[in-house]
């Protein structure tokens, strides 16, 4: 099988620290049941994002459908969509088991059946094919057919889907189409701002905060190069790997070199620049 | 009467004809004539009198003089023998034997009446050779007079035995031998005689530039200089001295080290280039100089060409050896790390650029000659460092230069600037106000920097410790050590200690108030203060009633302290204009390109010269930006006009804000190949990349009509290239792999009783096509000719015999003429041709042209690029090339080759249209020579080829062969023999190098 999903169990609260109103809109979304798209570049915090939300809405509000009170062992199905994700990958296959052939429920149908959230991380990066399986489930109908099976699953009152989309470096060819796009509550987000990117690094590597200081300051002054090869800029993701890089006691200037300089580009040109602003960012 | 008597007598009355005094001088010296050398010798000397009198005018004088040597202690015999040669002298002038005795009476005051000999030999010698020329002898014994009491015995000899051996020789070197230049009386004679011996010409050239020597090198410089003169004394030293004026500008110890070093070099011509570029070299650094110099001489031996381009720094390697050697960093090696890191601090496309012209940095920093500088949109730095032994710490003034230019930006310097100068124009003297301001700024920014990027504190202060030691230690007047407090405080270094006592208080405060500004959280308005406290002590002093009443309080510019060099030089008004537009463009935002039409009726609400910038960061300007961008337009010269409906980009070029793209041609540097040295030439041309030339789209479209049919042709022709790029296509009925995935589900799906996708094949399919093509237009003057038709009719039978006939004639010609075609339209044609073919097959491709005049000024016209589409512009370009100037290729192919591989493409491939061979003013050495523009175009070629780009010549020169052959390989090159057959050629071409 070729799908990179996992449930989540999220027994713990996963650390989320909110920039804007998106814990707000996102709740009111899934109070209507109305599917959510997060905007950003990579390693903003999107998922985690998802994660947070889902622990607060399975694990601490009363805000579900399901009064039953039965705790779901995996709130969270995230996939990894990828350019060779078919539609069968995401709704189920028969396997061979000896001589007979089982179906298995691929993850979101597990998720439309159990009321779970389902996360299509880079839904672009998807084979057309899955995308257009996803609308019935994104309107009033709220179905998925299994087209193997010859059956339609109608989702769980809980169920809800969340897709996320960078709008950075996807090509034209790979644009999110209008019919798609305009199905769901958008919600953008942005790389932190320095003292909170600082909150952030710090809270997640494990770093003091001076070194954090440094990191964001770092972190900020590349996302000005983003037109040079890497559209992104660095993800505060990289900054964190950077932190605890350091945290291990690996100089600083070396951790940004492997975590950042070499990480976002392949340019040396590119690197030796981001080299030369950590070696002034950071004491020798 | 005795015998004596009358001679007395009788000589006294033939002197007295001539001149009284002459013969009163007589009778008075007859006495002690008498008594000293008898009777004989009385009548002799008497008659020699008479004799030397009546050789002529004023020939008295010479008798006056041989009287008074009478009464010295000479010898009879001797006494006689003087008149017997002073006799000889005096053929057409008196001059000569006055001087002679003259002479003569010297030599016996300073006893040396033995080198009475050697004065006559030479005396007479001259007078045998040049017998009428009285001056040159009297010169000869005037010189020997005033020699003989002021150089030693030796010396003298040597300087008689020059004039004797100079007397065969031209008459201005003997001439030299007798000028009393005071500094004549410094030179060794000893040494000129010994050079003489081997080189005759030699120790002219010395004599002759002596004077210049002795007034510009010292003893040793000079010692040294005399051993070269020795060492190549059978040489023409002429070029030698022409090449030495740099070394008197250098400083004494360098000037002795680059002499010192020449005796490292066996060859003259060599030396002389040397010396002529000494100052090029870290000359305080010896021991850099010397090993350059020896693997220079070591590696290019046998070769003196190489030899002399290593010595000049002309050739790549010396320059590399050199740079190694020095530590020295360029700023071309850093310059795009340079524009990625000014863009990451700023957050704003800056240009970052080199100074032009590339002087000894160190030698320029020192006389306070060079500063990075900004203008709030590109930053200048030098062109290349070696200001420390450590090419890290070389890099680190580059790194802290340009992060202090950036951190006007960053530490709020620039957002203010309008409040800053309208606040320092309110002082009386606001160019001291402005001085005072940024030097408390520049202070501000480095202690901001400090704390910012702690990681670069380290460079910090070894640039602050570098700047404070080149810094001029001790001003004299008051205002200038308050000033130096200032900026020593700024650097570090304890502010006030080395004022004079009456001012150490001042000192104190001004110390103290600069401390201020190294607080972490200063700003631009504590630097403000601080300049305004500091300007009132500086200025107290300067009150007229204070001083002298008449003096002007105002500063001149010269009592200014100078500029740290990686602080650089602020320009507060270009800022401020750089500022505006920038804020403007941004509060416009987009609405600017959406609403053209809006520019110019918007109301006047806003005055540009009173805006904040501030102000227009948030927005504030309304309606009113319009006009204020015509206002300010004006302001700085520029015709709005043309703005109205162009986009952003094109304002942007027109107000010349932040990143915009210097519109006139861009300068490249290029190597070129030199043969004969065996290396290349680094930085040897200068390629000026044009993007506007002259429009004629009219011309594309008569092209395209008159051509048509070749134009079908040539798009069917390369409608069946076939794209060359593999894609992976899976999910197909055959293939050369499975999908196992597709594989699996097709067994699956079997098993369960559907009907399965039989899709499972993976195949490898030419789907597209990644080329990118550059079609390089030779645009020299040849092309110009005209392509004769041989079977067109004659223009007119020649035969010119009146007046009328040759008016029809020149007509007519001149008809014909305008009428031709030409080698440039074929090479417009063809590529017109194939590029409307292009569009349609969708390969990317460009067309540029180059022409030029040395290596200064190789021009590349870049028609279209291969991200431009072809459009009414690009076509205009094309159609707008003419011929002009010369052939240099070797720069327009490195050129092409390296944008092509900025495209990125696989397939990339320089088409080169010329019509003959590259030929350029100062193409080699020799003009004659065509090797050195093959030489070089070969090794272009090459170099392309290394780099994956293929390349193909097409020339219409019908001698070609003989070039193109050595250039490049058969496969590779193409001579076409009938000119019209060029498009189809040419399409042929591109399909063979592409498909």
């Amino acid at each position: 099988m070729d799908v990179e999903a996992t449930g989540y169990s999220l027994e713990e609260e996963p650390y989320y620290l909110p920039l804007a109103d998106e814990v707000e809109v996102f709740l009111a979304a899934y109070q209507q049941r109305l599917p959510v798209l997060l905007k950003g570049p990579t390693g903003c915090g999107k998922t985690r994002f998802v994660e947070y939300m889902a622990h607060r809405i399975y694990r601490q509000e009363g805000i579900r459908k399901d009064k039953t009170g039965v705790s779901l062992q995996q709130p969270l199905q995230t996939v990894a969509c990828h350019e060779d994700l078919s539609a069968t990958d995401l709704v189920g296959r028969f396997l061979l088991q000896g001589d007979e052939t089982v179906w298995q429920d691929g993850p979101l149908s597990r998720a439309v059946k159990e009321g779970a959230i389902c996360y299509l991380d880079e839904i672009v990066e998807a084979r057309k094919d899955s995308t257009v399986l996803i609308h019935s489930l994104t309107d009033h109908r709220r179905i998925l057919p299994v087209e193997k099976l010859g059956t339609i699953l109608e989702a769980h009152p809980d169920f809800l889907l969340v897709i996320s989309y960078n709008p950075g470096y996807q090509n034209v060819l790979k644009d999110l189409k209008p019919s798609t796009r305009q199905r769901f509550i958008s919600i953008d987000f942005d790389y932190p701002s320095q003292p909170e990117e600082t909150k952030v690094i710090a809270h997640e590597s494990g770093a003091n905060t001076e070194t954090s200081e440094r990191l964001a300051l770092l972190g900020a002054k590349i996302r000005n190069l983003r037109n040079h090869g890497f559209d992104e800029g660095v993800s505060t993701r990289l900054l964190v790997y950077a932190g605890q890089l350091i945290v291990q006691g690996i100089a600083a200037r070396r951790a940004c070199d492997a975590a950042i300089s070499k990480a976002v580009s392949d340019d040396i040109e590119v690197q030796r620049a981001i080299a030369e602003l950590a070696d002034a960012v950071f004491p020798a | 009467m005795s015998d004596e008597q009358n001679i007395l007598n009788e000589t006294a009355a033939s002197l007295a004809g001539s001149n009284p005094g002459t013969a009163d001088a007589y009778r008075q010296a007859a006495p002690s004539i008498l008594a000293r050398h008898g009777a004989d010798a009385f009548s002799e000397l008497s008659r020699r009198f008479t004799e030397i009198a009546g050789t002529g005018w004023k020939a008295t004088e010479s008798v006056d003089v041989y009287v008074e040597l009478t009464a010295l202690d000479i010898d009879t015999e001797i006494l006689l023998h003087i008149g017997e040669v002073g006799l000889v002298l005096t053929g057409y002038s008196f001059e000569p034997s006055a001087n002679y005795f003259r002479a003569v009476r010297q030599l016996e005051n300073a006893g040396r009446l033995e080198k009475l000999k050697g004065l006559e030999t030479s005396g007479l010698a001259i007078q045998r050779r040049y017998s009428h020329a009285s001056g040159l002898q009297s010169d000869f014994f005037r010189m020997a007079g005033e020699l003989i009491s002021k150089i030693d015995s030796d010396e003298y000899t040597a300087w008689l035995d020059l004039v004797a051996m100079s007397v065969p020789a031209p008459r201005e070197q003997l001439a030299r031998l007798l000028d009393s230049h005071p500094a004549l009386v410094e030179i060794s004679w000893l040494y000129l005689r010994q050079l003489q011996a081997v080189g005759e010409a030699s120790a002219d050239v010395y004599l002759a530039n002596f004077p210049e020597f002795i007034s510009t090198l010292n003893q040793a410089q000079r010692a040294a200089v005399e051993a070269i003169f020795t060492r190549f004394a059978s040489a023409d030293l002429n070029d030698l001295v022409a090449c030495l004026p740099p070394l008197f500008q250098l400083a004494e110890d360098h000037a002795l080290g680059v002499l010192e070093h020449a005796e490292m070099i066996k060859h003259l011509p060599v030396l002389a280039c040397f010396i002529q570029h000494a100052s090029f070299l870290p000359l305080d650094r010896p021991h850099i100089v010397s090993s350059w110099l020896s693997s220079g001489l070591e590696e290019t031996a046998g070769n003196l060409k190489a030899m002399v381009a290593w010595v000049a720094i002309e050739s790549a390697r010396s320059f590399e050896t050199l740079r190694a050697l020095e530590g020295q960093v360029r700023f071309d090696d850093h310059s795009r790390v340079f524009d990625l890191l000014a863009e990451a601090v700023s957050g704003r496309k800056m240009l970052v650029t080199a100074e032009d012209g590339d002087p000894e940095f160190r030698v320029a920093v020192a006389e306070n000659q060079y500063f990075s500088t900004s203008d709030g949109k590109t930053i200048t730095l030098p062109n290349s460092v070696n200001l420390f032994d450590d090419e890290n710490d070389n890099f680190g003034f580059y790194k802290i230069s340009l992060f202090h230019q950036l951190g006007y930006m960053e530490f709020g310097c620039f957002s203010a600037i309008t409040r800053i100068r309208e606040f320092l124009e309110t002082f009386e003297d606001s160019r001291l106000a402005e001085r005072l301001f940024l030097i408390a700024e520049d202070s501000r920014i480095d202690w901001q920097l400090h704390g910012r990027y702690p990681g670069a504190r380290g460079q910090l202060a070894c640039q602050k410790d570098m700047a404070w030691t080149l810094r001029k230690k001790k001003a004299i007047t008051r205002s200038g050590q308050l000033m130096e407090t200032m900026i020593a405080t700024g650097l570090d270094k304890a502010g006030a200690s080395h004022v004079d006592d009456p001012y150490r208080d001042e000192a104190e405060i001004i110390s103290q108030q600069m401390m201020r500004l190294k607080a972490g959280s200063s700003t631009v308005n504590d630097a403000i203060e601080v300049m305004s406290v500091c300007y009132d002590i500086i200025k107290a002093g300067l009150l007229p009633s204070a001083l002298d009443a008449n003096k002007s309080s105002v500063l001149l510019h010269e009592e200014f302290p100078e500029p740290i060099a990686y602080r650089g030089e602020l320009d507060v008004e270009s800022v401020e204009s750089t500022m505006k537009v920038e804020a403007i463009l941004e509060a416009l935002g987009d609405d600017w390109q959406s609403e053209p039409d809006q520019v110019p009726m918007a109301g006047g609400m806003i005055d540009p010269e009173n805006m904040e910038i501030e102000d227009l960061e948030k927005g504030e300007t309304g309606e009113g930006a319009g006009v204020m961008i015509e206002e300010l337009a004006r302001e700085i010269e520029i015709d709005i006009s043309d703005a109205a409906g162009s986009g952003r980009e094109e304002l942007i070029q027109m107000l010349g804000g932040i990143g915009a793209g210097a519109a006139e041609a861009a300068k490249h540097h290029y190597d070129e190949w030199d043969y004969q040295i065996g290396d290349y030439r680094p930085r040897w041309c200068t390629l000026l990349e044009h993007k506007e030339l002259d429009s004629d789209e009219e011309y594309v479209r008569r092209t395209l009509v008159e051509h048509e049919v070749v134009a079908r042709r040539l798009r069917n022709e390369l409608n069946k290239v076939r794209p060359e790029m593999l894609r992976k296509v899976r999910g197909v009925q055959d293939g050369e792999e499975l999908d196992l995935e597709r594989t699996v589900t097709y067994f699956v799906d079997r098993k369960a009783g559907f009907r399965p996708d039989e899709n499972i094949y993976v195949q490898r399919q030419r789907r597209d096509r990644d080329v990118s093509t550059l079609f390089l237009l030779d645009m020299s003057a040849s092309t110009d000719d005209i392509i004769h038709d041989p079977d067109a009719a004659p223009v007119l039978d020649v035969e010119v015999d009146d007046d009328e006939y040759l008016v029809e004639y020149f007509r007519q010609r001149k008809d014909y003429e305008d009428a031709a075609r030409r080698i440039i339209d074929l090479e417009k044609e063809s590529v017109i041709l194939m590029s409307e073919a292009l569009e349609k097959l969708g390969d990317a491709y460009s067309v540029c042209g180059f022409s030029g005049y040395g290596r200064e000024q190789v021009d590349y016209y870049v028609c279209k690029d291969f991200d431009e589409p072809l459009d009414s512009r690009t076509r205009g370009r094309i159609g707008g090339i003419r011929p002009c100037r010369s052939t240099r290729m070797g720069a327009p192919i490195r050129h092409g080759t390296k944008r092509l591989l900025e495209t990125g493409s696989r397939i990339k491939a320089m088409i080169i249209i010329s019509d003959g061979y590259p030929q350029d003013h100062d193409y080699g050495t020799d003009r004659n020579s065509r090797d050195y523009g093959l030489m070089d175009t070969m090794k272009a070629l090459v170099e392309a080829k290394q780099q994956g780009v293929l390349t193909y010549c097409l020339t219409v020169d019908p001698s070609g062969h003989d070039y193109l052959r050595e250039m490049c390989p058969d496969s590779q090159y193409m001579v076409i023999q009938d000119i019209n057959q060029l498009p189809e050629e040419l399409s042929r071409v591109y399909r063979t190098l592409t498909g």
